[in-house]
């Protein structure tokens, strides 16, 4: 008995994604959500904003599946950065140039636009490798497909001519502190590059690899972008456009357990009692929610190992502040929700941020992206704070997080010195209280650390990344599978694109 | 022969990657002279006398990845080289216990037992893991890294040694290699034991000499670099080399001698005499010069290029790239002579593992916080220390009765903070003397009286072992171990070969592949190298070639 040809589990942007794809090519899908709405990670909120505040990464690809073609450029507002400053002077970087508020160019040698056009650069062949599976998981590394696309790569390394080539082949391995003092003076620019790089991972920006989290993050072009009718709106947009593919959802419903006969899926059990039937189904949660939901027996020992030992440590904290009213910054032109709000004044700023991360601790000196929402008549300041870890030492009580709300606001009146009197309201949303909502692993936005020996072949277990995982018919399409988090859709479309052939 | 001005080569620096080139150059029939700074010769390989009837390997001191290759081409153990190995090691804790380590396996799992069984067990997939690593990699070091932008034959032959050899492993194991090259030894740790002690303890081998810390992504990699070696066929043994690690200066030396090589020692080079674009030969600092078409730079790629070549001889990229080479200073020496042995309470007595390298961490948070003290421009007020006490097996080291410890020192950096500013001018006589009385407190925690035991002591800060030696920054590996800095990438992508854009100019240091420890690898691969390009009808023979 089949009651779709595919159970999607998780609505999740990869979810949303995955079954866009098995729908369009004319398989019937169903979505299962824990959650009152769709949109995972990104769209959960309390009272406050979303807990994406921006969009990175979305792939054009992803939005053509989704028959949303018509998403232009009316609908996504570019989004310029402003470092925040000590000296008042903050720093705008609008399309790679950077400017003080005063008007002055900080950039004045041009190495900053020399080293982001770099990472454009770079973020092209990245991203020829994430709109595919890995190399290597046709089963065996030798199947002609593969060994093409592993030649048309090398040939798109060595188009880039050979210093370019060498330089590649360097800069991809390094950390990104060295990378960018190679060329930066350290100050906010580096400082703000280095946040980048280092936004949702548990890693300093000292730590070798941390370059490809930079190439990564500017992958398609350095382009920043928020939805113009909010973050809200966009999953609307998103939810209809599932529907409208005839995609079925339930929400509110937790996927209690994966259905297997003979070492095969048969379908999924929901917490209702109902069970749907498939022998097809994608996960979009974490590798031990997806190993509660197998059940240990039906795991090869390896790989209940490799997913104990995957590295999950959720680092960022959602910090949301109902404010009064908006406040009146005389020297920034152009709608204030337009930018967002980089405190990271230098690399070595954002190394001890994360030293602290290491013990069990959150930095008195944190790293924070923030942006102004305007939600129907409420002004929100919503903050993302990096190097905020779950295992917090003494556990996350109110007094935590009373504590962290105030060493955020400590270091924003940088830029609002009348910030204080401002809030109304406010609400801390910690890594573990993700995980709580969502049931990803420590709240790790990426489900998986991004490092470099856990991505590509690698990710999210060398034995899973080709999607496949366990027993037959089950898929991983999480961004614990390659090519990773952000708002970006690509793991759940490469997952379906694995399912569309093995099912043909 | 005094008058004797011009040479087939020149190599500049007797350490032992310059001994070793020189000696392969000479064995091939040329001509060669090998000028040293300093009035003896072995770089950071030597013995030093400085307190009467003590001997102290006062840089390097113990001794495993000398390939063995190498020593069997150039008869090292004919010219007087005994390596001896030792036995074990230890870590003590701060409550009087201590985890040994035994290279016997029955005594090892049930040392480990003690602390946990399930660690116990662990160790043994530990153990596989890091063996097969060290299998895979060990063809490596004696072959040139291929640059893989080139088509040149060489390198798309070495390109194809190395696909051929990821292809043999297959999938599975190809994929759990490039998880291991790229992992932090903490996580790989981590992934396999429980208990923190024995963590800390085989920890300290992916640190040594490095930049980073236990956590930092490509630290398992250092691990192999400190257990691909062997002894006597045994991977992953250590030994100490009878005389101190000067002996094998020494035997190189006098193999070098014996294909008629000339040493001149007591006077560093000036300048590298360079004409349109090719080298003629080195300028002494005493105002010698000598001639020769090929050179070869025992110093590390930063001193060779910045300081002893002219600006205007070399292309502006490469001279940015070699800028740009990281070189850090992360370590420091002591050299003890003790009066007696020192007891070490918690040991039994006699212990085997007494013999063997002993360490006072306990944990890998503590290793991570000495390394972030570093970071910020201070000494680990818990350093990781790495001691032993040789004399015990090699009687020549001191006096009867007496013996020698030699300690290394982890983090210590080289720009010193003191107050806002960061400088290698900061470390002072005081400031050495609170090194060491930062780290004798940390040796107190395994032997609480050393400090009555103290005859000698040589304090050695990275700033002192830059200017003896020559290492900048005093970095034991002439340059970081970090990934982008490794294979292909070392010391400046395009340059992997040895060879710079000087004609005729060649380095042959540990910031050449594969990089350092007291390993010979990058002396013989650049003698190879320029062997197969230079001459016609000479070439290199014997097991590293």
């Amino acid at each position: 008995m089949i009651d779709y040809d595919a159970i999607v589990i998780g609505g999740g942007i990869n979810g949303i994604a995955a079954a866009s794809m098995l729908s369009s090519k004319g398989k019937s899908v169903v979505i299962i959500e824990q959650q009152s709405e769709l949109g995972g990670m990104a769209a959960h909120k309390r009272e406050g904003p979303t807990a994406a505040h921006l969009l990175w990464n979305l792939n054009p690809k992803v939005i053509k599946d989704l028959g949303l073609g018509s998403i232009s450029f009316d609908d996504l507002t570019s989004v310029d950065t402003i470092c925040v400053c000590e000296s008042g002077n903050h720093i705008r970087v609008k399309n790679s140039g950077a400017f003080y508020l005063d008007g002055r160019v900080v950039d004045t040698d041009g190495s900053f636009r020399k080293l982001t056009n770099r990472l454009s650069r770079y973020g092209v062949l990245l991203k020829k490798l994430a709109e595919n599976a890995p190399f290597g998981t046709d089963d065996k590394l030798n199947s002609t497909q593969d060994i093409l696309r592993l030649l048309r790569f090398g040939l798109s390394l060595k188009l880039l001519g050979k210093s370019q080539m060498r330089k590649f082949l360097q800069d991809i391995l390094m950390n990104v502190s060295d990378f960018l003092l190679d060329d930066l003076p350290d100050g906010p620019l580096a400082g703000l590059l280095s946040a980048d790089a280092t936004r949702g991972q548990f890693s300093g920006p000292r730590n070798p690899g941390t370059v490809f989290n930079l190439v990564y993050r500017y992958g398609h072009g350095c382009e920043l972008t928020r939805p113009t009718k909010g973050m809200e709106n966009f999953f609307e947009l998103l939810v209809n456009a599932i529907k409208k593919l005839n995609v079925d959802v339930k929400t509110h419903v937790r996927a209690e357990k994966i259905v297997i006969e003979e070492d095969a899926v048969k379908g999924v059990e929901l917490a209702d009692g109902t069970t749907v039937f498939s022998n097809t189904v994608l996960c979009s949660s974490g590798l031990n929610s997806m190993k509660k939901m197998v059940g240990i027996s039906y795991l090869d020992i390896e790989d209940s190992r490799s997913i104990k030992n995957l590295r999950t440590m959720g680092t960022t904290a959602k910090v949301n502040l109902k404010l009064s009213k908006l406040p009146i910054f005389e020297n920034i032109k152009g709608p204030i929700n337009d930018c967002r709000f980089i405190v990271a004044p230098s690399v070595d700023y954002v190394d001890n941020a994360f030293n602290s991360c290491k013990y069990g601790h959150f930095s008195q000196t944190p790293v924070s992206e923030s942006v102004f929402t305007f939600r129907q008549s409420e002004f929100w300041l919503s903050s993302i704070i990096q190097f905020v870890p779950s295992k917090l030492e003494g556990g996350w009580n109110e007094a935590a997080r009373e504590h962290l709300k105030q060493v955020l606001v400590h270091s924003l009146s940088a830029f609002i010195p009348s910030l204080n009197e401002l809030i109304v309201d406010f609400e801390v949303i910690t890594p573990n209280d993700f995980a709580e909502d969502l049931g990803v692993e420590g709240g790790n936005w990426h489900h998986s650390e991004m490092s470099l020996d856990q991505i590509f072949n690698l990710r999210p277990t060398p034995r899973f990344s080709a999607y496949r995982a366990g027993p037959k018919g089950l898929y991983l399409c999480g961004s614990s599978s390659h090519p990773g988090g952000d708002i970006m859709g690509l793991s759940g479309r490469n997952a379906a694109i694995r399912v569309l052939r093995n099912t043909k | 022969m005094e008058a004797k001005k011009s040479f087939d080569a020149i190599v500049v620096g007797a350490g032992h990657n310059g001994l070793v080139a020189g000696a392969y150059l000479a064995r091939a029939g040329m001509e060669v002279l090998i000028v040293e700074k300093n009035d003896w010769i072995g770089g950071a390989a030597v013995s030093r006398s400085l307190n009467e009837g003590w001997t102290y390997s006062n840089c390097s001191y113990v001794c495993s990845l000398f390939r063995r290759e190498i020593a069997r081409d150039l008869e090292l153990p004919k010219y007087g080289l005994q390596i001896i190995p030792y036995e074990g090691g230890a870590s003590f804790t701060r409550d009087g216990n201590y985890l040994a380590y035994y290279s016997d396996h029955y005594a090892l799992r049930r040392e480990i037992s003690r602390f946990s069984a399930r660690d116990a067990d662990a160790y043994q997939r530990y153990a596989t893991a890091v063996m097969r690593q060290c299998r895979f990699i060990r063809p490596f070091l004696l072959r040139n890294a291929p640059d893989p932008t080139s088509v040149r034959p060489r390198d798309l032959s070495e390109m194809a040694f190395l696909i051929k050899r990821g292809y043999e492993l297959g999938t599975k194991e190809l994929q759990d290699t490039m998880r291991f090259w790229t992992m932090s030894i903490g996580d790989f740790l981590d992934e396999h034991f429980e208990n923190d002690l024995l963590k800390a303890h085989l920890a300290g081998s992916g640190i040594i000499g490095t930049g980073l810390g236990v956590y930092s992504p490509g630290t398992a990699y250092v691990l192999l670099h400190h257990y691909m070696g062997d002894i006597d066929g045994g991977i992953g043994a250590w030994g100490f080399a009878r005389g101190g690690m000067g002996a094998i200066s020494e035997a190189l030396e006098n193999s070098f001698k014996h294909h008629n090589g000339r040493l001149q020692k007591g006077s560093g080079i000036d300048q590298f005499i360079i004409k349109n674009g090719k080298v003629k030969g080195v300028a002494l600092e005493n105002g010698d010069e000598f001639y020769a078409p090929l050179v070869i730079s025992n110093m590390d790629v930063k001193r060779t290029f910045l300081n002893h070549v002219k600006t205007e001889a070399l292309p502006e990229d490469f001279k940015k790239a070699v800028k740009r080479f990281k070189i850090r200073g992360s370590s420091a020496k002591l050299n003890i002579s003790l009066k007696g042995f020192p007891k070490f309470p918690s040991a039994p007595q006699n212990a085997s593992f007494l013999r063997g390298d002993m360490h006072c961490t306990e944990s890998l948070l503590e290793l991570e916080k000495a390394y972030d003290q570093w970071k910020a421009g201070e000494w680990s007020a818990n350093p990781y220390v790495d001691m032993l006490i040789p004399s015990q097996i090699d009687p020549t080291m001191a006096p009867k009765g007496d013996h020698m410890m030699t300690v290394f020192v982890q983090y210590a950096p080289y720009e010193l903070k003191v107050g806002n500013s960061r400088s290698a001018e900061h470390w002072t006589a005081e400031r050495c003397k609170a090194l060491s009385e930062s780290v004798l407190d940390q040796i107190s925690i395994a032997c609480p009286n050393i400090r009555s035991h103290i005859e000698h002591m040589e304090v050695r800060s990275p700033l002192e072992i830059e200017k003896e030696v020559g290492l900048t920054e005093g970095n034991i590996f002439q340059g970081e171990l970090t990934f982008d800095q490794l294979f292909f990438n070392r010391p400046i992508p395009g340059y992997s070969d040895y060879s710079s854009p000087v004609k005729g100019l060649y380095i042959c240091g540990s910031s050449t592949h594969p990089g350092g420890g007291v390993m010979g690898a990058p002396g013989a691969n650049a003698a190879r190298t320029i062997l197969q390009t230079q001459s016609k009808n000479m070439h290199m023979t014997g097991y590293a070639s």
